[in-house]
């Protein structure tokens, strides 16, 4: 017993014993002096910087000021840092071979939150996703869909692709694409669709709702009709202007016609020439001869 | 027991009756008010007022039926109080948010001229408990219609719409039911010639005052348009509307303004 403890004696003299000690102060005078730059660093960017901003500033104070002290911790301890930088470059070259995507979407998303084209809170659809941001971080952009799934898109793919922003804007546009029949009257179905935003208190009056003829469709006269209302009640236009119209239709009496689908005997417009065959009577003359028990 | 308790009030025309003002309820009592197409009713309990409205869905004036509980009307609500006093308290009060409004036809004001336009903007009812004094509620007569007011449809803010006659003069003003009248004087300082297709009204700044024959107005607006055409400023007088002779403080503004002058533009282009 006292053989393993002696060597260990010899080597812990009061010198060692002191430079321990004082790594170890470091070590805790870090950790608090850390925290307090990192409350600090949020507070200040607090006032400049978004919520994201903030969080980032305290994350990079808190951890810039550790590094430091635990630094000089370890030159406390004696470990040579000329040794320790050598063998760091070695590994941050192939760290950064192995690390290639995480560096891009590190750098993606300091541009993204530089660019601001989204911000936390927005809704936004890219590609066929659609969600809130609950989080813009560092290496990707974290999105809540609407039916309540997780949705974590990397910070690179953003960059590269197409993000639609929808609440960007304060008021927004609803297009409708309706199809009458070709025997209606295109005047007065414009006039029964635009008497339908003036019931409906959410649709806005200005910009004025709109009637564009699309073209002679296949089946029926296609109209776009778009009406605008404010972000908050978009969904609630959408759906109930749809339903108004229907109504406002059946009570004019306009007809939104099924797909049709005309059949011509080669170039004769005259109908298809039908024969109706009776097979009731050969059925009933088997049934008879059954009954009667001839074959 | 209840029906025997509910009174009905009528008001067929603005300025033959004033339909505001303070009610006593007795406990278990219930009040009926018709506005026009808005039906309004309140009930005093031990401990809670129950206060309803709902809006006749053709528009046509509301009708209340006799034995209607305040609980089946479309917006209801229960206010739970220790105490409640007997007293409620109806006030007329303004949109709260500005108000559009569009002349039916475009009025054109050449350079140097001024005028005065009279313009009506929807009312809006208060019900408020006097003892304490709490709002139960806070709902328009005819909701009005939500429109956009801005230089884009990126920038400007959400308004209510209103169409005015425009009336010059103020025996030509047609008699509106639940509607406050605010003159509006237009200045053109400018070097063109002014065309006023659609003004956005400060309405939440405005204050209500009634006159004599329980018309409702509000302070006068005065629009100077200066130099560029696109930008005026308003100005809100502080001064009761010199139209209405014995006028009385009705209800103050729903919002205090910061200056005097605020900044509109006064007409807006939609890309």
């Amino acid at each position: 017993m006292h053989e393993l403890i002696a060597p260990f004696a010899d080597w812990l003299n009061l010198e060692r014993l002191m430079s321990v000690v004082r790594a170890a102060i470091f070590v805790g005078v870090g950790l608090i002096l850390a925290r307090i730059a990192a409350t600090l660093a949020q507070k200040a960017a607090g006032t400049h910087l978004q919520a994201q901003g903030a969080m980032l500033a305290r994350r990079l104070a808190y951890y810039l000021v550790l590094a430091l002290f635990l630094v000089s911790a370890l030159h406390e301890l004696g470990f040579s840092l000329g040794v320790l930088l050598g063998a760091a470059g070695v590994l941050s070259v192939a760290l950064g071979f192995a690390s290639q995507t995480s560096a891009s979407n590190l750098i993606s998303g300091l541009f993204l939150l530089s660019e601001r084209s989204f911000a936390v809170g927005d809704v936004i659809r890219i590609g066929t996703t659609t969600g809130e941001v609950m989080s813009i971080d560092l290496l990707s952009v974290k999105l809540r869909t609407f039916d309540n799934l997780f949705v974590r898109i990397p910070n690179e793919s953003v960059i590269k692709s197409e993000v639609i922003t929808l609440t960007r804007f304060p008021i927004r546009r609803y297009d409708i694409q309706v199809g009458i029949a070709y025997k209606e009257d295109i005047a007065r179905a414009r006039e029964v669709l635009m008497a339908v935003p003036d019931r409906n208190p959410l649709c806005l009056e200005e910009p004025k709702p709109l009637f564009i003829f699309l073209g002679f469709g296949d089946s029926a006269l296609n109209f776009q009709f778009s009406v605008w209302a404010s972000q908050e009640n978009f969904l609630e236009v959408r759906n109930s202007i749809q339903e108004q119209i229907k109504l406002a239709f059946d009570e004019a009496g306009i007809e939104i016609p099924f797909p049709h689908r005309t059949l011509y005997t080669g170039s004769a417009t005259e109908p298809f020439p039908v024969r109706v065959v009776e097979d009731r009577d050969a059925a009933s003359a088997t049934v008879t001869d059954v009954q009667s028990g001839n074959p | 027991m209840a029906a025997e308790n509910s009174r009905m009030f009528e008001v067929s025309n603005i300025g033959a009756n004033k339909w505001w003002g303070e009610f006593e309820l007795a406990e278990d009592e219930r009040r009926w008010w018709t506005l026009g197409p808005l039906l309004l009713g309140a009930e005093r309990k031990q401990h809670e007022w129950r206060v309803g409205y709902e809006e006749s869905s053709n528009g046509d004036a509301a009708v209340p039926e006799a034995n209607r509980a305040v609980d089946e009307l479309a917006s209801a609500g229960r206010f739970v109080f220790a105490n409640p006093g007997p007293g409620i308290r109806l006030t007329p009060a303004l949109a709260d948010r500005p108000v559009v409004t569009r002349p039916l036809s475009p009025l054109y004001l050449p350079s140097g001229e001024e005028s005065v336009l009279f313009v009506s903007s929807p009312v809006w009812v208060r019900i408020e408990a006097v003892e304490p004094s709490v709002e139960l509620a806070d709902v328009p007569v005819v909701r009005p219609s939500d429109t956009w007011f801005g230089v884009s449809t990126r920038e400007g803010e959400l308004c209510y719409a209103t169409r005015t006659h425009g009336r010059l003069q103020l025996e030509n003003l047609p008699v509106q039911l639940y509607r406050v009248i605010t003159p509006l004087q237009i200045v053109n300082e400018s070097k063109s010639e002014l065309k006023l297709e659609r003004v956005s009204l400060p309405v939440p700044y405005l204050s209500i005052y009634s006159s004599d024959s329980h018309d409702l107005w509000t302070q006068k607006v005065s629009m100077r348009c200066e130099g560029d055409a696109q930008l005026v400023s308003l100005r809100i007088k502080q001064r009761v509307p010199s139209q209405i002779s014995a006028a009385e403080l009705v209800a103050p503004a729903r919002k205090e303004q910061e200056s005097q002058v605020l900044k509109r533009a006064l007409t807006s282009l939609f890309g």
